[in-house]
Protein backbone atom coordinates (compact mmCIF):
# COMPACT_ATOMS: atom_id res chain seq x y z
CA UNK A 1 0.00 0.00 0.00
CA UNK A 2 1.07 3.13 -1.04
CA UNK A 3 0.53 6.69 0.81
CA UNK A 4 -1.27 7.97 -2.23
CA UNK A 5 -3.91 4.85 -1.73
CA UNK A 6 -3.53 5.21 2.28
CA UNK A 7 -5.01 8.91 2.02
CA UNK A 8 -7.88 7.71 -0.07
CA UNK A 9 -9.15 4.96 2.22
CA UNK A 10 -11.37 5.54 5.51
CA UNK A 11 -12.38 2.87 8.33
CA UNK A 12 -16.67 1.93 7.66
CA UNK A 13 -17.12 -0.19 10.36
CA UNK A 14 -20.41 0.49 11.67
CA UNK A 15 -21.44 3.13 14.28
CA UNK A 16 -17.76 4.89 13.14
CA UNK A 17 -18.76 8.67 12.93
CA UNK A 18 -15.04 9.20 11.75
CA UNK A 19 -12.95 6.34 10.53
CA UNK A 20 -10.08 8.63 9.20
CA UNK A 21 -7.19 8.40 8.37
CA UNK A 22 -6.24 5.34 9.23
CA UNK A 23 -2.94 4.73 11.25
CA UNK A 24 -0.65 2.80 9.55
CA UNK A 25 1.00 0.14 11.50
CA UNK A 26 3.86 -1.50 9.24
CA UNK A 27 5.88 -4.35 10.25
CA UNK A 28 7.52 -4.40 6.41
CA UNK A 29 8.31 -1.01 4.48
CA UNK A 30 9.84 -1.27 1.00
CA UNK A 31 10.85 1.60 -1.69
CA UNK A 32 11.02 1.06 -5.26
CA UNK A 33 11.55 3.76 -7.82
CA UNK A 34 8.57 4.59 -9.79
CA UNK A 35 9.22 7.36 -12.85
CA UNK A 36 8.43 10.70 -11.64
CA UNK A 37 5.51 11.90 -13.45
CA UNK A 38 5.26 15.62 -11.91
CA UNK A 39 1.74 16.36 -14.17
CA UNK A 40 0.07 13.85 -11.78
CA UNK A 41 1.39 14.17 -9.18
CA UNK A 42 0.92 18.31 -9.17
CA UNK A 43 -3.26 16.97 -10.00
CA UNK A 44 -3.41 14.49 -7.23
CA UNK A 45 -1.78 17.51 -4.68
CA UNK A 46 -5.66 18.88 -4.27
CA UNK A 47 -7.12 15.75 -3.44
CA UNK A 48 -4.88 14.51 -0.86
CA UNK A 49 -4.87 15.32 2.75
CA UNK A 50 -1.35 17.18 2.97
CA UNK A 51 -1.06 16.64 6.88
CA UNK A 52 -2.23 12.87 6.83
CA UNK A 53 0.69 12.34 4.12
CA UNK A 54 2.93 13.53 6.20
CA UNK A 55 1.98 11.89 9.38
CA UNK A 56 1.72 8.77 7.56
CA UNK A 57 5.27 9.07 5.75
CA UNK A 58 6.68 9.98 9.32
CA UNK A 59 5.27 7.08 10.69
CA UNK A 60 6.80 4.75 8.61
CA UNK A 61 10.24 6.55 8.22
CA UNK A 62 9.95 8.99 5.37
CA UNK A 63 11.00 12.33 6.53
CA UNK A 64 11.85 15.51 4.99
CA UNK A 65 7.95 16.43 3.75
CA UNK A 66 7.02 19.87 4.33
CA UNK A 67 4.40 21.10 6.88
CA UNK A 68 2.21 22.71 4.04
CA UNK A 69 1.55 22.00 0.45
CA UNK A 70 3.87 24.42 -1.59
CA UNK A 71 1.78 27.35 -2.89
CA UNK A 72 3.58 27.12 -6.28
CA UNK A 73 3.12 23.53 -6.35
CA UNK A 74 2.42 22.77 -9.66
CA UNK A 75 5.45 24.66 -10.57
CA UNK A 76 8.28 23.48 -7.65
CA UNK A 77 9.55 20.49 -8.80
CA UNK A 78 11.52 20.02 -5.55
CA UNK A 79 8.14 19.64 -3.84
CA UNK A 80 6.57 17.54 -5.98
CA UNK A 81 9.79 15.27 -5.96
CA UNK A 82 9.32 14.95 -2.44
CA UNK A 83 5.58 14.24 -3.16
CA UNK A 84 6.17 12.10 -5.64
CA UNK A 85 8.39 9.50 -3.46
CA UNK A 86 6.21 9.71 -0.26
CA UNK A 87 3.13 8.84 -2.36
CA UNK A 88 4.72 5.88 -4.72
CA UNK A 89 7.80 4.62 -4.03
CA UNK A 90 7.18 3.92 -0.38
CA UNK A 91 4.84 0.96 0.32
CA UNK A 92 3.87 -0.99 2.80
CA UNK A 93 4.39 -4.53 2.50
CA UNK A 94 2.86 -5.64 6.06
CA UNK A 95 1.28 -4.77 8.45
CA UNK A 96 -1.92 -3.39 9.58
CA UNK A 97 -4.02 0.11 9.51
CA UNK A 98 -5.86 0.97 12.42
CA UNK A 99 -9.60 2.69 12.69
CA UNK A 100 -8.68 5.81 14.54
CA UNK A 101 -11.86 5.56 15.96
CA UNK A 102 -12.82 1.88 16.76
CA UNK A 103 -9.46 0.64 17.14
CA UNK A 104 -10.62 -2.05 14.38
CA UNK A 105 -7.11 -3.53 12.81
CA UNK A 106 -7.43 -4.10 8.69
CA UNK A 107 -4.84 -6.26 7.61
CA UNK A 108 -2.05 -5.26 4.80
CA UNK A 109 -0.75 -8.77 3.04
CA UNK A 110 1.75 -8.39 0.07
CA UNK A 111 1.42 -4.92 -0.08
CA UNK A 112 -2.69 -4.98 0.13
CA UNK A 113 -5.09 -3.65 2.46
CA UNK A 114 -8.12 -5.69 3.60
CA UNK A 115 -10.61 -3.29 4.01
CA UNK A 116 -13.44 -6.39 4.52
CA UNK A 117 -15.48 -5.96 7.67
CA UNK A 118 -16.82 -8.75 9.02
CA UNK A 119 -20.61 -9.25 8.82
CA UNK A 120 -21.72 -7.85 12.47
CA UNK A 121 -19.66 -4.86 11.74
CA UNK A 122 -21.67 -3.68 8.24
CA UNK B 1 -27.00 45.10 -35.46
CA UNK B 2 -28.26 41.36 -35.83
CA UNK B 3 -28.02 41.49 -39.50
CA UNK B 4 -23.97 42.70 -39.44
CA UNK B 5 -23.81 39.80 -36.83
CA UNK B 6 -25.27 37.28 -39.05
CA UNK B 7 -23.42 38.19 -42.36
CA UNK B 8 -19.66 38.25 -39.87
CA UNK B 9 -21.34 34.66 -38.63
CA UNK B 10 -21.63 33.42 -42.09
CA UNK B 11 -17.71 34.42 -42.70
CA UNK B 12 -16.28 32.90 -40.28
CA UNK B 13 -18.22 29.75 -41.21
CA UNK B 14 -17.24 29.76 -44.65
CA UNK B 15 -13.58 30.93 -43.47
CA UNK B 16 -13.03 28.03 -41.10
CA UNK B 17 -11.54 25.51 -43.15
CA UNK B 18 -12.18 21.85 -41.95
CA UNK B 19 -10.41 18.89 -42.98
CA UNK B 20 -12.52 16.09 -44.48
CA UNK B 21 -11.65 12.80 -43.10
CA UNK B 22 -13.04 9.40 -43.91
CA UNK B 23 -12.48 7.00 -40.75
CA UNK B 24 -12.53 3.53 -42.33
CA UNK B 25 -14.00 1.00 -39.13
CA UNK B 26 -13.93 -2.67 -38.98
CA UNK B 27 -17.03 -4.40 -38.84
CA UNK B 28 -17.50 -4.76 -34.76
CA UNK B 29 -19.63 -3.70 -32.41
CA UNK B 30 -21.21 -0.64 -34.97
CA UNK B 31 -23.26 0.79 -32.40
CA UNK B 32 -20.40 1.94 -30.30
CA UNK B 33 -19.01 4.33 -33.44
CA UNK B 34 -20.64 7.17 -33.21
CA UNK B 35 -20.32 7.29 -28.72
CA UNK B 36 -16.54 6.22 -29.43
CA UNK B 37 -15.76 8.93 -32.04
CA UNK B 38 -17.52 11.49 -29.55
CA UNK B 39 -15.57 10.81 -26.43
CA UNK B 40 -12.08 11.25 -28.66
CA UNK B 41 -13.24 14.13 -30.51
CA UNK B 42 -13.41 15.95 -26.91
CA UNK B 43 -10.79 14.00 -25.60
CA UNK B 44 -8.13 15.80 -28.63
CA UNK B 45 -9.69 19.08 -27.73
CA UNK B 46 -11.88 19.08 -31.04
CA UNK B 47 -15.53 18.84 -29.66
CA UNK B 48 -16.79 20.55 -32.57
CA UNK B 49 -16.53 17.85 -35.25
CA UNK B 50 -19.88 17.26 -38.54
CA UNK B 51 -20.72 13.74 -39.27
CA UNK B 52 -21.53 14.13 -42.95
CA UNK B 53 -25.13 12.29 -43.68
CA UNK B 54 -24.78 13.21 -47.61
CA UNK B 55 -21.80 10.99 -48.14
CA UNK B 56 -24.02 7.87 -46.74
CA UNK B 57 -26.36 5.35 -48.55
CA UNK B 58 -30.15 4.00 -47.63
CA UNK B 59 -28.89 0.95 -47.82
CA UNK B 60 -25.34 1.46 -46.47
CA UNK B 61 -26.45 1.36 -42.18
CA UNK B 62 -23.75 -1.11 -41.71
CA UNK B 63 -20.93 0.95 -43.79
CA UNK B 64 -17.41 0.19 -42.62
CA UNK B 65 -17.04 4.25 -43.76
CA UNK B 66 -17.77 7.97 -42.23
CA UNK B 67 -17.02 10.86 -43.62
CA UNK B 68 -16.26 13.18 -41.17
CA UNK B 69 -15.51 17.25 -41.01
CA UNK B 70 -12.47 17.71 -38.01
CA UNK B 71 -10.78 21.10 -37.14
CA UNK B 72 -7.56 19.52 -38.64
CA UNK B 73 -5.56 17.21 -39.74
CA UNK B 74 -3.92 16.53 -36.47
CA UNK B 75 -7.13 16.16 -35.03
CA UNK B 76 -7.92 13.80 -37.16
CA UNK B 77 -4.63 11.69 -36.37
CA UNK B 78 -5.05 12.08 -32.50
CA UNK B 79 -8.78 10.60 -33.04
CA UNK B 80 -7.59 7.88 -35.04
CA UNK B 81 -4.36 6.67 -32.87
CA UNK B 82 -6.67 6.43 -29.91
CA UNK B 83 -9.98 4.37 -31.64
CA UNK B 84 -10.28 0.60 -31.55
CA UNK B 85 -13.16 0.96 -33.47
CA UNK B 86 -11.58 2.05 -36.69
CA UNK B 87 -9.14 0.54 -38.78
CA UNK B 88 -7.21 4.31 -40.61
CA UNK B 89 -8.10 7.94 -41.28
CA UNK B 90 -8.24 9.03 -44.78
CA UNK B 91 -7.21 12.81 -46.07
CA UNK B 92 -10.42 12.26 -48.67
CA UNK B 93 -9.71 13.89 -51.68
CA UNK B 94 -12.90 12.58 -53.69
CA UNK B 95 -16.07 10.61 -53.35
CA UNK B 96 -18.38 9.74 -56.28
CA UNK B 97 -21.60 7.29 -56.88
CA UNK B 98 -19.31 5.77 -59.46
CA UNK B 99 -16.48 6.05 -61.24
CA UNK B 100 -16.94 8.89 -63.44
CA UNK B 101 -18.20 11.44 -60.22
CA UNK B 102 -15.16 10.41 -58.44
CA UNK B 103 -13.16 11.46 -61.32
CA UNK B 104 -14.89 14.76 -61.58
CA UNK B 105 -15.31 15.34 -57.89
CA UNK B 106 -11.03 14.36 -57.72
CA UNK B 107 -10.25 16.51 -60.45
CA UNK B 108 -12.27 19.35 -59.31
CA UNK B 109 -11.07 19.49 -55.78
CA UNK B 110 -7.22 19.56 -56.72
CA UNK B 111 -5.06 22.13 -55.19
CA UNK B 112 -1.90 23.24 -54.34
CA UNK B 113 -2.33 21.27 -50.75
CA UNK B 114 -2.66 17.84 -52.52
CA UNK B 115 -0.46 18.08 -55.59
CA UNK B 116 2.79 18.40 -53.07
CA UNK B 117 2.10 15.16 -51.88
CA UNK B 118 2.26 13.99 -55.74
CA UNK B 119 5.26 15.34 -56.28
CA UNK B 120 8.72 13.68 -58.15
CA UNK B 121 9.98 13.23 -54.69
CA UNK B 122 7.19 11.30 -53.20
CA UNK B 123 7.17 7.63 -53.13
CA UNK B 124 3.96 6.08 -53.17
CA UNK B 125 1.56 3.39 -53.24
CA UNK B 126 -2.38 2.93 -54.08
CA UNK B 127 -4.73 0.38 -52.42
CA UNK B 128 -7.56 -0.82 -53.47
CA UNK B 129 -10.01 -1.97 -51.10
CA UNK B 130 -13.51 -3.40 -51.80
CA UNK B 131 -16.42 -3.54 -48.93
CA UNK B 132 -19.00 -6.51 -49.44
CA UNK B 133 -17.65 -7.90 -52.65
CA UNK B 134 -14.01 -9.64 -54.09
CA UNK B 135 -12.08 -7.47 -56.68
CA UNK B 136 -10.28 -9.46 -58.51
CA UNK B 137 -6.91 -8.73 -59.79
CA UNK B 138 -7.64 -7.76 -62.95
CA UNK B 139 -9.95 -5.24 -61.89
CA UNK B 140 -7.96 -4.04 -59.32
CA UNK B 141 -5.10 -3.08 -62.08
CA UNK B 142 -7.65 -1.71 -64.09
CA UNK B 143 -9.36 0.52 -61.70
CA UNK B 144 -5.27 2.06 -61.10
CA UNK B 145 -5.07 2.32 -64.92
CA UNK B 146 -8.05 4.92 -64.73
CA UNK B 147 -6.83 6.92 -61.33
CA UNK B 148 -3.64 7.59 -64.26
CA UNK B 149 -5.53 11.20 -64.38
CA UNK B 150 -3.83 11.77 -61.23
CA UNK B 151 -0.90 14.00 -61.58
CA UNK B 152 1.36 11.78 -59.36
CA UNK B 153 5.08 12.36 -60.55
CA UNK B 154 6.66 10.42 -57.99
CA UNK B 155 8.01 6.64 -58.33
CA UNK B 156 5.62 3.56 -56.57
CA UNK B 157 7.08 2.23 -54.12
CA UNK B 158 4.78 -0.79 -52.08
CA UNK B 159 7.86 -1.40 -49.67
CA UNK B 160 7.90 1.52 -48.04
CA UNK B 161 5.98 4.45 -49.64
CA UNK B 162 5.96 7.97 -48.27
CA UNK B 163 2.41 7.97 -48.63
CA UNK B 164 -0.46 5.74 -49.46
CA UNK B 165 -3.34 6.45 -50.80
CA UNK B 166 -6.64 4.40 -51.21
CA UNK B 167 -9.55 3.74 -53.51
CA UNK B 168 -12.42 2.53 -51.24
CA UNK B 169 -15.59 0.89 -53.39
CA UNK B 170 -18.31 0.28 -51.22
CA UNK B 171 -21.21 -2.16 -52.08
CA UNK B 172 -23.79 -2.13 -49.80
CA UNK B 173 -24.49 -4.19 -46.61
CA UNK B 174 -26.88 -6.55 -48.48
CA UNK B 175 -25.80 -10.10 -48.83
CA UNK B 176 -26.45 -9.99 -52.52
CA UNK B 177 -24.18 -6.81 -53.81
CA UNK B 178 -25.12 -4.96 -57.28
CA UNK B 179 -23.06 -5.05 -60.29
CA UNK B 180 -21.52 -1.29 -59.22
CA UNK B 181 -20.55 -0.28 -56.43
CA UNK B 182 -22.69 2.53 -54.11
CA UNK B 183 -20.27 4.93 -53.75
CA UNK B 184 -16.17 5.81 -54.41
CA UNK B 185 -13.89 7.66 -52.16
CA UNK B 186 -10.00 8.13 -52.94
CA UNK B 187 -8.08 9.80 -50.20
CA UNK B 188 -4.42 9.69 -49.11
CA UNK B 189 -4.11 7.28 -45.46
CA UNK B 190 -2.61 9.72 -42.66
CA UNK B 191 -2.97 7.13 -39.82
CA UNK B 192 -3.57 4.11 -38.25
CA UNK B 193 -5.69 3.23 -35.31
CA UNK B 194 -4.75 0.98 -32.33
CA UNK B 195 -6.53 -1.77 -32.89
CA UNK B 196 -2.75 -3.96 -33.54
CA UNK B 197 -1.98 -2.60 -29.97
CA UNK B 198 -5.18 -4.29 -28.83
CA UNK B 199 -3.95 -7.30 -29.88
CA UNK B 200 -0.58 -7.04 -28.28
CA UNK B 201 -2.57 -6.88 -25.11
CA UNK B 202 -5.03 -9.80 -25.97
CA UNK B 203 -6.64 -12.03 -22.53
CA UNK B 204 -5.15 -14.84 -24.86
CA UNK B 205 -1.32 -13.96 -24.12
CA UNK B 206 -2.21 -12.79 -20.46
CA UNK B 207 -1.09 -14.27 -17.29
CA UNK B 208 -3.38 -13.36 -14.77
CA UNK B 209 -6.47 -14.17 -16.25
CA UNK B 210 -10.31 -14.87 -14.48
CA UNK B 211 -12.78 -16.61 -15.77
CA UNK B 212 -14.93 -12.94 -16.33
CA UNK B 213 -11.66 -11.48 -17.82
CA UNK B 214 -13.26 -9.09 -20.20
CA UNK B 215 -12.76 -8.80 -24.12
CA UNK B 216 -9.73 -6.41 -24.82
CA UNK B 217 -11.06 -4.23 -27.31
CA UNK B 218 -14.14 -3.44 -25.04
CA UNK B 219 -11.94 -3.16 -22.20
CA UNK B 220 -10.12 -0.49 -24.08
CA UNK B 221 -13.47 1.25 -25.77
CA UNK B 222 -14.47 1.73 -22.36
CA UNK B 223 -10.89 3.87 -21.56
CA UNK B 224 -11.60 5.53 -24.52
CA UNK B 225 -15.79 6.23 -23.32
CA UNK B 226 -13.82 7.40 -19.93
CA UNK B 227 -11.57 9.64 -22.20
CA UNK B 228 -8.73 8.58 -20.05
CA UNK B 229 -5.87 10.84 -20.80
CA UNK B 230 -2.03 10.67 -19.35
CA UNK B 231 -1.99 11.71 -15.87
CA UNK B 232 -5.40 10.60 -14.89
CA UNK B 233 -6.18 8.55 -11.53
CA UNK B 234 -8.99 5.72 -12.89
CA UNK B 235 -10.36 3.27 -10.36
CA UNK B 236 -12.28 0.11 -10.69
CA UNK B 237 -14.47 -1.33 -7.64
CA UNK B 238 -15.15 -4.43 -9.17
CA UNK B 239 -11.87 -4.54 -10.52
CA UNK B 240 -11.11 -8.90 -10.74
CA UNK B 241 -8.30 -9.25 -12.56
CA UNK B 242 -8.32 -5.88 -13.83
CA UNK B 243 -8.91 -6.10 -17.81
CA UNK B 244 -10.64 -2.48 -17.45
CA UNK B 245 -7.76 -0.67 -15.11
CA UNK B 246 -4.81 -2.38 -17.77
CA UNK B 247 -6.33 -0.44 -20.60
CA UNK B 248 -6.75 2.62 -18.63
CA UNK B 249 -3.35 2.05 -17.29
CA UNK B 250 -2.49 1.94 -21.67
CA UNK B 251 -4.03 5.17 -21.84
CA UNK B 252 -2.26 7.25 -19.88
CA UNK B 253 -4.16 6.67 -16.36
CA UNK B 254 -2.52 5.82 -13.07
CA UNK B 255 -4.87 2.88 -11.53
CA UNK B 256 -6.43 1.53 -8.33
CA UNK B 257 -9.21 -0.53 -7.36
CA UNK B 258 -10.91 -3.14 -5.33
CA UNK B 259 -12.30 -6.35 -5.37
CA UNK B 260 -14.14 -8.23 -2.23
CA UNK B 261 -12.48 -11.45 -3.95
CA UNK B 262 -9.01 -11.60 -1.98
CA UNK B 263 -8.34 -14.83 -3.58
CA UNK B 264 -8.24 -12.71 -7.56
CA UNK B 265 -6.92 -9.99 -5.83
CA UNK B 266 -3.66 -11.45 -4.17
CA UNK B 267 -3.76 -14.25 -7.42
CA UNK B 268 -4.76 -16.78 -4.83
CA UNK B 269 -6.05 -19.88 -5.79
CA UNK B 270 -7.11 -21.88 -8.60
CA UNK B 271 -6.29 -20.75 -12.07
CA UNK B 272 -8.65 -20.16 -14.94
CA UNK B 273 -6.36 -21.48 -17.48
CA UNK B 274 -7.55 -24.50 -18.81
CA UNK B 275 -3.52 -25.28 -19.92
CA UNK B 276 -0.66 -24.88 -17.66
CA UNK B 277 -0.37 -24.58 -13.82
CA UNK B 278 -3.91 -25.35 -11.96
CA UNK B 279 -2.89 -23.11 -9.20
CA UNK B 280 -2.43 -18.99 -9.76
CA UNK B 281 1.39 -17.95 -8.78
CA UNK B 282 2.86 -15.60 -6.82
CA UNK B 283 2.80 -13.61 -10.18
CA UNK B 284 -0.63 -13.69 -10.36
CA UNK B 285 -1.76 -10.13 -9.40
CA UNK B 286 -2.60 -6.77 -11.54
CA UNK B 287 1.13 -5.12 -10.82
CA UNK B 288 3.03 -8.06 -12.61
CA UNK B 289 0.79 -8.11 -15.17
CA UNK B 290 1.11 -4.17 -15.86
CA UNK B 291 4.67 -4.95 -15.65
CA UNK B 292 4.97 -7.84 -18.43
CA UNK B 293 3.37 -4.37 -20.84
CA UNK B 294 5.88 -2.11 -18.99
CA UNK B 295 3.16 -0.15 -17.30
CA UNK B 296 4.05 -1.14 -13.74
CA UNK B 297 4.90 2.59 -13.00
CA UNK B 298 0.81 2.93 -13.57
CA UNK B 299 0.02 0.80 -10.66
CA UNK B 300 -1.13 2.90 -7.02
CA UNK B 301 -2.20 0.14 -5.81
CA UNK B 302 -4.87 -2.39 -5.32
CA UNK B 303 -7.12 -3.15 -2.14
CA UNK B 304 -9.74 -5.79 -1.05
CA UNK B 305 -12.99 -4.09 -0.45
CA UNK B 306 -17.10 -4.40 -0.53
CA UNK B 307 -18.35 -2.01 -2.54
CA UNK B 308 -21.36 -2.34 -0.85
CA UNK B 309 -18.82 -0.63 1.75
CA UNK B 310 -16.71 1.52 -0.04
CA UNK B 311 -13.44 2.18 1.82
CA UNK B 312 -12.75 5.08 -0.45
CA UNK B 313 -13.19 8.79 2.04
CA UNK B 314 -15.91 10.52 0.45
CA UNK B 315 -14.43 13.16 -1.09
CA UNK B 316 -13.27 13.77 -4.91
CA UNK B 317 -10.93 11.33 -5.87
CA UNK B 318 -10.83 9.93 -9.87
CA UNK B 319 -10.69 10.92 -13.01
CA UNK B 320 -12.49 8.03 -13.88
CA UNK B 321 -14.53 4.76 -12.45
CA UNK B 322 -14.71 2.38 -15.13
CA UNK B 323 -15.82 -1.15 -14.22
CA UNK B 324 -17.92 -4.21 -15.35
CA UNK B 325 -20.26 -5.15 -11.82
CA UNK B 326 -20.99 -8.65 -11.67
CA UNK B 327 -24.33 -9.38 -12.41
CA UNK B 328 -24.42 -13.17 -11.61
CA UNK B 329 -24.08 -15.03 -14.79
CA UNK B 330 -20.51 -16.11 -14.27
CA UNK B 331 -19.69 -14.83 -11.25
CA UNK B 332 -22.12 -14.51 -8.35
CA UNK B 333 -22.49 -11.21 -6.45
CA UNK B 334 -21.74 -11.18 -3.07
CA UNK B 335 -21.59 -8.76 -0.49
CA UNK B 336 -20.38 -8.75 3.14
CA UNK B 337 -23.79 -9.52 5.08
CA UNK B 338 -25.47 -12.46 7.33
CA UNK B 339 -28.84 -13.48 7.15
CA UNK B 340 -29.04 -13.69 10.57
CA UNK B 341 -30.74 -10.55 12.55
CA UNK B 342 -28.10 -9.95 14.96
CA UNK B 343 -24.59 -11.74 13.96
CA UNK B 344 -22.61 -12.46 16.62
CA UNK B 345 -19.24 -10.64 16.71
CA UNK B 346 -15.93 -13.34 15.84
CA UNK B 347 -13.83 -14.19 18.40
CA UNK B 348 -10.96 -12.65 19.37
CA UNK B 349 -8.89 -15.62 18.37
CA UNK B 350 -10.65 -16.31 15.45
CA UNK B 351 -10.15 -12.62 13.45
CA UNK B 352 -7.40 -12.76 11.55
CA UNK B 353 -8.85 -15.88 10.33
CA UNK B 354 -12.31 -15.50 9.96
CA UNK B 355 -13.71 -15.16 6.22
CA UNK B 356 -16.63 -13.03 7.07
CA UNK B 357 -19.99 -14.42 5.18
CA UNK B 358 -21.68 -13.11 2.58
CA UNK B 359 -25.47 -12.51 1.49
CA UNK B 360 -26.77 -12.03 -2.25
CA UNK B 361 -26.05 -8.33 -3.72
CA UNK B 362 -28.68 -7.39 -5.39
CA UNK B 363 -28.09 -6.06 -9.20
CA UNK B 364 -30.36 -2.92 -8.07
CA UNK B 365 -28.31 -1.90 -5.44
CA UNK B 366 -25.32 -2.74 -6.69
CA UNK B 367 -26.30 0.02 -9.19
CA UNK B 368 -26.86 2.45 -6.27
CA UNK B 369 -23.63 1.84 -4.87
CA UNK B 370 -22.39 2.25 -7.77
CA UNK B 371 -23.89 5.28 -8.90
CA UNK B 372 -23.57 6.61 -4.97
CA UNK B 373 -19.87 5.77 -5.19
CA UNK B 374 -19.13 7.69 -8.75
CA UNK B 375 -21.38 10.68 -7.27
CA UNK B 376 -18.83 11.42 -4.33
CA UNK B 377 -15.41 9.81 -6.02
CA UNK B 378 -15.17 11.56 -9.29
CA UNK B 379 -14.07 15.34 -9.64
CA UNK B 380 -16.16 17.47 -11.83
CA UNK B 381 -16.35 16.01 -15.44
CA UNK B 382 -14.82 13.09 -14.69
CA UNK B 383 -16.62 9.77 -16.10
CA UNK B 384 -18.33 6.47 -14.86
CA UNK B 385 -18.51 3.94 -17.52
CA UNK B 386 -19.99 0.69 -16.76
CA UNK B 387 -21.85 -2.37 -18.47
CA UNK B 388 -25.36 -2.70 -17.48
CA UNK B 389 -27.25 -6.08 -18.15
CA UNK B 390 -30.66 -6.36 -19.19
CA UNK B 391 -33.52 -8.65 -20.94
CA UNK B 392 -34.14 -6.98 -24.21
CA UNK B 393 -37.72 -7.60 -23.85
CA UNK B 394 -37.61 -5.24 -20.42
CA UNK B 395 -35.43 -2.68 -21.24
CA UNK B 396 -36.65 1.06 -21.57
CA UNK B 397 -34.73 3.67 -21.15
CA UNK B 398 -36.71 4.42 -18.06
CA UNK B 399 -34.96 1.60 -16.27
CA UNK B 400 -31.51 3.79 -16.66
CA UNK B 401 -29.96 4.33 -13.61
CA UNK B 402 -30.11 8.27 -13.15
CA UNK B 403 -28.48 10.00 -10.69
CA UNK B 404 -29.12 14.04 -10.16
CA UNK B 405 -25.37 15.13 -10.22
CA UNK B 406 -24.52 12.36 -12.97
CA UNK B 407 -25.40 13.17 -16.96
CA UNK B 408 -25.95 10.65 -18.79
CA UNK B 409 -23.69 10.91 -22.53
CA UNK B 410 -23.34 7.39 -24.32
CA UNK B 411 -25.60 4.14 -24.25
CA UNK B 412 -24.78 1.28 -26.69
CA UNK B 413 -26.27 -2.11 -26.65
CA UNK B 414 -24.12 -5.26 -26.93
CA UNK B 415 -26.67 -8.21 -28.06
CA UNK B 416 -25.56 -11.09 -25.98
CA UNK B 417 -28.14 -13.67 -27.35
CA UNK B 418 -31.67 -12.79 -28.59
CA UNK B 419 -33.07 -12.39 -25.03
CA UNK B 420 -30.25 -10.57 -23.49
CA UNK B 421 -28.03 -7.99 -23.79
CA UNK B 422 -25.87 -5.75 -22.06
CA UNK B 423 -25.66 -1.80 -22.35
CA UNK B 424 -22.34 0.56 -22.28
CA UNK B 425 -23.63 3.53 -20.11
CA UNK B 426 -20.89 6.50 -19.62
CA UNK B 427 -22.18 9.07 -17.55
CA UNK B 428 -20.13 13.24 -16.40
CA UNK B 429 -20.38 14.25 -13.49
CA UNK B 430 -21.91 17.58 -13.73
CA UNK B 431 -21.52 18.76 -10.10
CA UNK B 432 -22.03 17.92 -6.19
CA UNK B 433 -25.26 16.65 -4.63
CA UNK B 434 -26.35 14.92 -1.88
CA UNK B 435 -29.22 13.84 -3.54
CA UNK B 436 -29.50 9.58 -3.51
CA UNK B 437 -29.05 7.82 -6.63
CA UNK B 438 -32.62 6.20 -8.03
CA UNK B 439 -33.00 3.04 -9.51
CA UNK B 440 -36.42 3.04 -11.11
CA UNK B 441 -37.97 -0.32 -11.34
CA UNK B 442 -35.56 -1.67 -9.33
CA UNK B 443 -37.62 -5.42 -9.83
CA UNK B 444 -36.67 -5.46 -13.65
CA UNK B 445 -32.77 -5.51 -12.67
CA UNK B 446 -33.61 -7.71 -9.38
CA UNK B 447 -34.87 -10.10 -11.72
CA UNK B 448 -32.57 -10.24 -14.32
CA UNK B 449 -30.44 -13.20 -13.17
CA UNK B 450 -33.49 -15.33 -13.04
CA UNK B 451 -35.38 -14.48 -16.11
CA UNK B 452 -31.91 -14.90 -17.92
CA UNK B 453 -31.78 -18.59 -16.82
CA UNK B 454 -35.39 -19.39 -17.41
CA UNK B 455 -35.38 -18.01 -20.98
CA UNK B 456 -31.70 -19.77 -21.83
CA UNK B 457 -33.70 -22.97 -20.28
CA UNK B 458 -36.13 -22.41 -23.13
CA UNK B 459 -33.72 -21.69 -25.81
Amino acid sequence: MRLLIHNMLTSVVKGVKKGYPLTIKATKVETKEVEFNGEFIARMIPRMEWAVVKKAAESIGVSGLPDDVASDYESNEDFLKLAHHALLEVEVIEGALQCPESGREFPINNGIPNMLLNEDEV
Amino acid sequence: GLLLENILRRIRVCTVEMFRCLFHYAQQHVEFRIPELKALAELVGCPDIQILQEYDHASCNLSPFLVVDLPSESSARDVVRRSVLMKSAIDLWGFGRDFASLTDSLVKNLDDRKASYMSETVKFRIDIETFNRKCSQEDCHDLIEHLSFLPFKGKVNLQKPDHTFCLLQDYGSCPEPPAKPYRLFFGREISNSQRHVVDHFSVKKRHYIGNTSMDTTLSFLMANQAKIQTGDLACDPFAGTGSTLIACAHSGAYITGADIDRKIIHGWGKSSRAKGPKKRGPDDNLYNCLQQYGLGDKYAGMVVADAAQPAWVRRPLFDAIVTDPPYGIRESSRKIGSRKNEPKPVPEEQKAEHIPAVIRYRLSDVLTDLLEFASSSLRIGGRLVYWLPVSRANYHTSIIPTHPCLRLIANSEQIINSHTSRRLLTMEKTGESKTQASVSQPEIHDTFRANYFKEKRSL
